[in-house]
């Protein structure tokens, strides 16, 4: 895709590809056929392990990125674990499995706009997703605490 | 209240070691877990030659193929398990009545239930703050059968981790240096092998090693206080149990100083003042004169 978060630079023999997916799992064969010899010499990490990529890109150990979607790659910016800017500056090239359609007809605006709008709609559902299992989370956190303080409190009285 | 009655050493006058043994054979668990690195290392040496890898400085075999990684595991456990078969047989004793020893039947077994709430509270009152403070992200990281299986284990691995980790570094290595050196001494050495204990093999990360230190003051001081290994088996459970069930859904946003890392949440500031207000809550409860 020419979207704009890919400069068109030459990439070096020795330039190494980072995929974010499961190389088990379901999108993994489409992933190896577009990567195409690249293939080989990619480096896989688990969508759990965002972090992980982030770090060998920054670091300069990447240079080749490619993620299932824009989502994919949206849910790294706004979890605060990808820092695009710093990527743009280093060069690195972002693919997509399944590019945002409008980013098809080449047309950079269009393209942006794609981002823009996905980046909207993604950050909107994200924090909704967030606010739920932060709840949920701390549900199940207070049930832990107060079970276990229970058993602090009554577990000496057991041993008298 | 005192709930368990507290190992005696060398410095306690009128008391009784609990753990006898001759002079010649004191400083006999030290070097036996001292053995263990060498042995490791040797071990992954003939490995590797073997396999045709050239050999390596330090332990570590991450990056190995997974038979190679197996071997060199069991290598690992092997060695662990020599030591704890090897030490009570050097004392003249048999293994089965020495850890039998240390791990009295009846009441003093609560204790193990009570260690293990303890840390569950202590680990899930700092989880909750780091989820209002925005420190830890909770979601589903993993597929639902890993999750499932995961859950499963857990417990048995909790168990298994805490039980032979607390066998090797209380009921060997405390045991024997409390036997060799005053009280506050014993526990300092025993801490810090724990702690340099988990940074033999090539590690990701260096500057756990602090909360390391905490832990391993934590639990020995859990084993001096009740004479049993049954409270230091059930807060190191508690903590296992605790970080491994909740591993597939946490994911650490930081910074590192408040949250730790990973596997590692009592390695952060949090972390440590958690480990150290966790000792001395248990000190009423189980602490000489409490």
């Amino acid at each position: 895709m020419n979207a704009p978060l890919r400069r068109q630079v030459e990439t070096p023999a020795s330039a190494r590809v980072g995929v974010l997916a499961d190389p088990r799992g379901p999108d993994a064969d489409a992933f190896r056929a577009k990567l195409g010899s690249a293939a080989k010499e990619a480096q896989w990490f688990a969508p759990r392990d965002a972090d992980d990529l982030a770090r060998e890109v920054d670091s300069g150990a990447l240079q080749d990125l490619y993620f299932k979607d824009l989502r994919s790659l949206l849910d790294g910016v706004l979890e605060g674990v990808y820092n695009l800017r710093r990527w743009r500056a280093q060069g690195v090239r972002i693919e997509f499995l399944q590019p945002p359609e409008s980013a098809a007809d080449e047309r950079r605006a269009a393209a942006l706009d794609a981002i823009l709008s996905g980046l909207s709609e993604a950050a909107r559902e994200w924090h909704q997703v967030r606010r739920r299992r932060r709840a949920t989370a701390g549900v199940l956190l207070g049930i832990v605490a107060v079970l276990a303080a229970a058993a602090v409190t009554l577990i000496p009285l057991a041993m008298r | 209240m005192t709930l368990n009655t507290p190992i005696a050493t060398p410095g306690d006058s009128g008391e009784t070691p609990a753990v006898a043994g001759d002079t010649l054979s004191r400083m006999t668990a030290l070097l036996l877990l001292l053995a263990v690195p060498p042995i490791m290392w040797i071990g992954q040496t003939l490995l590797l030659r073997a396999a045709g890898f050239p050999a390596r400085r330090r332990i570590g075999a991450h990056d190995l193929p997974e038979h190679l990684r197996v071997a060199n595991r069991m290598v690992t456990q092997g060695a662990i398990v020599a030591a704890l078969v090897v030490y009570p047989l050097l004392r003249g004793e048999s293994p089965a009545a020495y850890y039998l020893r240390l791990l009295p039947p009846g009441r003093p077994v609560w204790a193990a239930w009570h260690g293990l709430a303890v840390a569950l509270l202590f680990l899930a009152m700092i989880h909750l703050a780091w989820n209002i403070a925005g420190c830890v992200q909770f979601s589903v990281r993993q597929r639902r059968a890993r999750i499932v299986r995961r859950l499963i284990t857990t417990p048995f691995s909790a168990l298994l981790g805490a039980g032979v980790e607390e066998l090797l570094f209380r009921g060997v290595l405390l045991a024997g240096l409390l036997e060799s050196f005053p009280r506050p001494a014993a526990v300092a050495v025993g801490a810090g092998c724990f702690a340099g204990a988990h940074y033999v093999r090539e590690v990701k990360r260096y500057w756990t090693l602090p909360g390391h230190l905490m832990l391993g003051l934590c639990l020995c001081l859990a084993f001096v206080w009740t004479g049993s290994l049954w409270l230091p088996i059930g807060i190191h459970a508690g903590g296992i149990l605790a970080i491994l069930a909740a591993r597939p859904f946490v994911r650490y946003a930081g910074p590192a100083w408040v949250t730790g890392a990973s596997i590692f949440p009592f390695a952060g500031v949090v972390g440590i003042a958690a480990l150290a207000i966790l000792t001395a809550s248990l000190r009423p409860w189980y602490g000489v004169g409490g």
